[in-house]
């Protein structure tokens, strides 16, 4: 069970659908393994539920139900699926939210070299930073990426160390890009790790054109 | 209508592909559901077709529907924010899939422990009326304003970290008071 979790700022974003991609998708990947953040996160989308109670109704139009009502016979009802046994073979490293962004089908992967000891696949360019799968050997150190903005790494198989805290399946280790250290794979086998390093924050509207162009974004 | 009255409209499309229950749902949610994508940036018209989008799922999807999990407008809301980043910010949106059989299950809740769906809901208003201000406001501007914690800093002129340590205070009072209590 994962014992470091994303902190609440990200898991707020994520519930009310402020999330870049790239850390919406290492939340909904932690979501996947750990299930006190699921709860914290299904609570906090009450809290958008009970937004919609209090919304004031937008008259809709006229034929707006009658237009709906018209597209049921299209719209196939999906049956609900029996929840599956979960003794049945062992859960795949990846969890849904990742596979879908990798489209691999099992846990065969195009991993690539990139220093000895350490192999990593890139995936498709994401809003709000870069993302990619590290595989790091036994004993290895990961490596740092940009130094900009924070950096997150999930763990998804094997585990590292940092300082006096251990790293496993589901954690999130957050590395401020102030702080220097220096985590360590465990010596009995690889890590593989979700790794994000968050770009920073661009801007939008009038007052944020004028915040980039001070700081040449 | 009441919560129950909404929860059994899902059923009832559900088992017999009710189609008054699908238009009482639709008369009580699609106007708000209209009404929250205007708040977050959607020009009438395309909120009105996304509104019908978001009922249409609630149609195909009644199946999925577990009134113990969940009031209808928390499974509407997430429906309609899972829209909205699709089309108003055109990006995917990651699904978590509670059928993926690298899901790590939650441990079962005694049933005496547990608390009811409705009893959740109402510490939750409470606790968010209790909040101090400056905490509840970084709820607003994240939920009714669209703003992620980083927008919020800069929409507020306040230092990140101080964003950050008030969003933590309000999750965990939010935490707390939604704690199955013995
Ligand atoms: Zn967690």
């Amino acid at each position: 069970m994962a014992v470091f979790h994303p902190s609440a700022e990200y898991l707020v974003d994520y519930a009310a659908g402020n999330s870049s991609e790239a850390l919406g998708l290492l939340v909904a990947t932690h979501l996947a393994l750990c299930p006190g953040c699921r709860a914290a996160v299904g609570r906090l989308e009450a809290l958008g539920g009970a937004l919609i109670d209090g919304m004031t109704p937008s008259a809709t139009h006229g034929r707006s139900l009658g237009g709906a009502l018209a597209q049921l016979d299209r719209a196939a009802q999906e049956q609900a699926v029996p929840r599956r046994s979960r003794a049945a073979g062992r859960a795949p490293m990846l969890p849904r939210p990742l596979r879908d962004y990798l489209g691999a089908a099992g846990d065969e992967l195009p991993w690539r070299g990139l220093f000895p000891g350490i192999k990593r696949i890139a995936l498709p360019a994401l809003s709000g930073g870069t993302a990619e799968l590290l595989m790091i050997g036994a004993g290895r150190a990961i490596p740092r990426h940009t130094h900009r903005g924070d950096e997150f790494n999930l763990v998804l198989a094997g585990g590292f160390c940092d300082g006096a805290d251990h790293y496993g399946r589901g954690d999130v280790a957050v590395a401020d890009f102030q702080v220097n250290h220096r985590p360590v794979a465990d010596s009995d086998g690889p890590c593989i790790c979700f790794a994000v390093s968050e770009a920073p924050p661009r801007f939008t509207g009038l007052l944020g054109q004028v915040l980039n162009l001070f700081t040449g974004r | 209508m009441d919560r129950e009255a909404l929860a059994e409209c899902v059923e009832r499309i559900a088992a017999n592909a009710d189609r008054a229950a699908f238009a009482q749902l639709y008369l009580h949610f699609a106007p708000r559901v209209k009404g929250y994508l205007m708040r977050l940036g959607a020009d009438a018209g395309l909120a009105e077709d996304l509104a019908q989008e978001v009922l249409l799922t609630v149609w195909r999807k009644a199946a999925h529907f577990d009134r113990r999990q969940s009031s209808v407008s928390t499974w509407l809301y997430t429906i309609a924010r899972n829209r909205r980043i699709d089309v108003l910010r055109r990006e995917r949106r990651p699904e978590l899939d509670p059928e993926d059989p690298a899901l790590v299950p939650a441990a079962p809740v005694a049933a005496d422990v547990a608390m009811d769906q409705s009893r959740r809901d109402a510490s939750l208003r409470a606790a968010i009326a209790e909040l101090p201000a400056e905490q509840s406001e970084l709820l607003r501007l994240a939920f009714y304003e669209g703003k992620s914690h980083s927008e919020i800093a800069v929409a507020r002129a306040l230092p990140l970290g101080t964003v950050k340590s008030r969003m933590r205070l309000a999750f965990n009072r939010l935490r707390r008071a939604l704690e199955p209590t013995l």
